[in-house]
């Protein structure tokens, strides 16, 4: 107890608040750049946590780490193009809630379920951190391979009315994402011996091309002068109050925001799975709960609710493998811990027992961000919001710059930036075909995960796959995988019947 | 009249001649007049990252000059020891190259550089592989894994960072030597491949000294044997394989190296300055407090080790026939 004390005493000292203000206002800007990943913002101020003691750094880090994950959210809303690869499924509600002329109200659906998510997977780190660790350990690569197969079952709710096209694009996302290194074998494939292409399409760069590159070109097909957004703007502008959410609103959104925060701290924890794939599950399961599930996907606010809280209870869940065992389970962590080894903190088992107070000062210091977060984001929405006024001969360009400079920054590769230009142009036939991007960017989020727990399983098991089943986690997931597909099935029976006899 | 113009023109001409002669002598023993880029094959955060910036303020502080680094992440390294090697030779541009990794990519495929591109300054890291498995697992010695590896062939999962990546080498040249076989699992790094061993989802892994010290003295992994030259005293009880008969070495180089063409001079100034910064008792304490392996070697040591380990890879792709898409 009394080293809890003092971690809240090192948290609550004023250079350490100001390090999370000053990582919290980084964040918020790096995420909402499209390519800026929340990976590079912590790399990024690494140099600049020499000197600095381990809980004022830790502090910057963590304002950071959290606060550009809601970042992205940002501009996902506002012009359809996440930031990073955790806001890409806030889009399939978010940017509809924005056209309605409901930005606001999105912006501020999302920094709250943010805060919510962010403080949810905190407490669960702060509180049961051990026993998590232990549960992440139960997932091996036959557990992951089953979560991936289940994910994919997600494209029917990302898929709108026509679900045979929901396949076709998840089809064709599944076969981007085999381009590049096999994992087994090293050998480059469908790479056209470009080099560029050996690790395979970055997925902010699909991501950009996807979603932003084709609603720019319709913008500009459908030749309107204004965004459909700020034909309301005088609306949003002057109705602050409207952006608040109700009591009724409220009673819908906590269960959401409950089991999104539980499926994100899970998912976090799980080594090598990531945050995109929580957020498509969290989204999948609001839209399974639902009463209206034909809304999702129209603008409603529990469709940015679920993929914003359970992107920031990712960021909870993802430090549990890396203070408790010492092993980063994704980028952002591994970055992460380079900053821990530089510091001279070693994680894993000990950064419990011997350096208690540091461990809480850190967790500590992870609540503070999310408040200052929830603050700094609610302040921030009616300038934010100012951005969608623009008329869409300046808004266009606007897009298109960050979509040139994000797909250059991840990588600092021309070739990228080409890349996502022919991908964006397919993707807009796709588009006009009716065919879901969303479900081709889940399948390209997906396809890696799943290929490669699947060939890790067939060398542990010695190729008898079937030794899948003897494991409990596995059948757990088998069985909702099935149940995902057969309720999906019954439920496209049904709308079909329904719509023949009217 | 006009021969007096004329000389005073071919004097002139002759002073000119001589100032430019003389500024140019200047020039070319000033070195650095500017910032010096030194990319890193691999992104931000890790292991060669953070070496990387560890050595980049020391060097600057000898040069007098800003060291950047940058990061080209891609192809396994292979991006950016391309962009090393077509680089302008002026020693502006610096990059790290590695042992296996940068001489394993041209015997693995049509590589878009050559060896011959890089011209060595001095070794920065290394640090050996090693075997490693959790306190209860049913192996306590590397006896007992090769014993059970020779009465049941590939019944023994062990996993490494990547196909073809140092740890995979290391696992394909032990096996080699000592004539058992294991079942290679593939992991996208060294960190999942540990998590799936804690979680006892396989039996070994191949990894680097770095990667595990911390876990040891944690007692969440035990080292069973490591492929150094000799013990490593941070475990002064564990076997190295030569000891026990199997002489098969394998590391993780990390090396600072410029492009083939730079005038000598800068060579001798970069090589120079990076010895003085490697022998630092400031740089090798703050290296330690990080727990990085850093460890020195001169160019013409360096030089040595990547012919040698060029060789014996070379020895292991065709002996293994190893995939190879040239």
């Amino acid at each position: 107890m009394s080293a809890f004390i003092q971690g809240c005493i090192m948290a609550f000292a004023p250079k350490t608040l100001f390090a999370i203000l000053i990582g919290v206002m980084g964040g918020v800007i790096i995420g909402a750049l499209p390519g800026l990943s929340s990976t590079l913002g912590v790399a990024l101020l690494v140099p600049f946590t020499f000197g600095l003691d381990p809980v004022t750094a830790m502090g910057l880090l963590g304002g950071m780490y959290c606060s550009s994950i809601y970042g992205g959210s940002i501009t996902a809303i506002l012009i359809n193009t996440p930031g990073t690869g955790a806001a890409a499924a806030t889009v399939l509600d978010g940017y509809p809630m924005a056209k309605k002329g409901r930005a606001g109200k999105a912006l501020y659906v999302s920094i709250v379920s943010s805060f919510i998510g962010g403080t949810f997977s905190t407490l669960m780190l702060l509180f049961i951190a051990p026993q998590l660790a232990k549960i992440s350990l139960f997932f091996g690569p036959p557990e992951t391979f089953m979560l991936s197969l289940f994910g994919i079952t997600i494209i029917a709710s990302v898929s709108g009315k026509d679900l045979s096209k929901g396949i076709i694009a998840g089809l064709i996302g599944l076969l981007l994402s085999t381009i590049g290194f096999d994992a087994t074998t090293g050998y480059p494939r469908f790479t056209f011996g470009n080099i560029n292409l050996y690790e395979g399409i970055p997925l902010v760069v699909a991501i950009v091309a996807f979603f932003s590159i084709p609603e720019v070109l319709m913008l500009v097909k459908n030749g309107s002068t204004k965004t459909e957004g700020s034909q309301t703007s005088g609306m949003i502008a002057s109705d602050r109050k409207a952006n608040m959410l109700s009591l009724k609103e409220v009673k819908t959104l906590i269960p959401i925001w409950l089991k999104s925060a539980i499926i994100g701290t899970f998912i976090g924890i799980i080594p090598g799975v990531g945050t995109p794939v929580a957020c498509f599950v969290s989204y999948n399961e609001a839209k399974r709960s639902s009463k209206h599930p034909d809304l999702f996907g129209t603008g409603i606010i529990e469709g940015v609710a679920a993929p914003e809280t359970a992107n920031n209870a990712v960021e909870g869940g993802s430090f549990v493998p890396l203070l408790t065992l010492g092993i980063p389970g994704s980028a952002q962590t591994a970055v992460y811990l380079g900053a821990l080894m530089i510091l001279g903190i070693k994680p894993g088992p000990e950064l419990f027992t011997r350096q208690g107070s540091l461990f809480y000062a850190i967790i500590m210091g992870l609540f503070i961000a999310n408040l200052v977060m929830l603050l700094l984001g609610v302040w921030g929405i009616k300038y934010f919001e100012k951005l969608i006024q623009l008329p869409s001969t300046i808004m266009i360009p606007i897009i298109l710059v960050f979509t040139v400079v994000g797909s250059f920054a991840i990588n600092e590769n021309v070739f990228d930036v080409f890349l996502m230009l022919v991908l964006g142009i397919i993707g807009y036939f796709m588009r006009l075909n009716g065919l879901p991007l969303a479900a081709t960017v889940l399948a390209m989020i997906l396809g890696p995960i799943g290929e490669e727990a699947m060939i890790q399983t067939i060398s542990i098991t010695h190729g008898q796959i079937w030794q899948l089943f003897t494991r409990p986690i596995c059948l757990v997931l088998l069985v909702i995988t099935i149940l995902s597909v057969v309720m999906t099935a019954r439920q496209h029976n049904n709308e079909k019947k329904a719509s023949h006899k009217s | 009249m006009k021969g007096l113009k004329r000389m005073l023109i071919g004097a002139l001409v002759l002073v000119m001649a001589s100032g430019f002669v003389v500024a140019q002598g200047q020039q070319e023993t000033k070195y650095p007049t500017k910032g010096i880029e030194v990319n890193v094959g691999y992104s931000a955060g890790g292991a060669t990252d953070i070496a990387a910036r560890l050595v980049a303020p020391f060097l600057e502080k000898e040069l007098g000059q800003p060291v950047t680094v940058i990061n080209k992440p891609g192809a396994g390294g292979e991006i950016a020891h391309s962009a090393l090697a077509k680089a302008t030779p002026d020693g502006y541009y610096l990059g790290f190259i590695h042992a296996p990794a940068t001489i394993s990519i041209t015997l693995n495929r049509n590589a878009s550089y050559k060896l011959s591109d890089f011209v060595i300054i001095g070794n920065v890291i290394y640090h050996e592989n090693l075997i490693v498995a959790t306190p209860n697992s049913r192996f306590k010695t590397i006896q007992d894994v090769i014993a059970e590896a020779k009465k049941s062939p590939k019944s023994i999962t062990m996993g490494n960072s990547g196909a073809y990546a140092d740890d995979h080498l290391a696992s394909l040249a032990l096996q080699n030597k000592v004539g058992i076989q294991f079942e290679d699992t593939m992991f996208s790094g060294t960190a999942p491949s540990l998590v799936a061993l804690l979680g006892g989802h396989i039996d070994l892994v191949m990894c680097n000294v770095a990667d595990i010290v911390d876990k040891v003295r944690q007692n969440q992994v035990v080292v069973l044997a490591t492929l150094g030259a000799e013990r490593n005293p941070l475990f002064p009880n564990t076997p190295t394989m030569k000891e026990l008969g199997y002489d098969v070495q394998m590391g993780n180089y990390t090396t600072l190296a410029a492009p083939t063409g730079t005038p000598q001079y800068i060579i001798d100034k970069l090589r120079e300055s990076l010895k003085k910064v490697c022998t630092s008792s400031e740089y090798i304490a703050k290296a330690k407090d990080m727990g990085l392996p850093i460890k020195y070697f001169s160019a013409e040591e360096t030089e040595k080790i990547y012919a040698d380990q060029t060789e014996r890879l070379k020895k292991l792709w065709t002996d293994l026939k190893l995939p190879t898409t040239k």
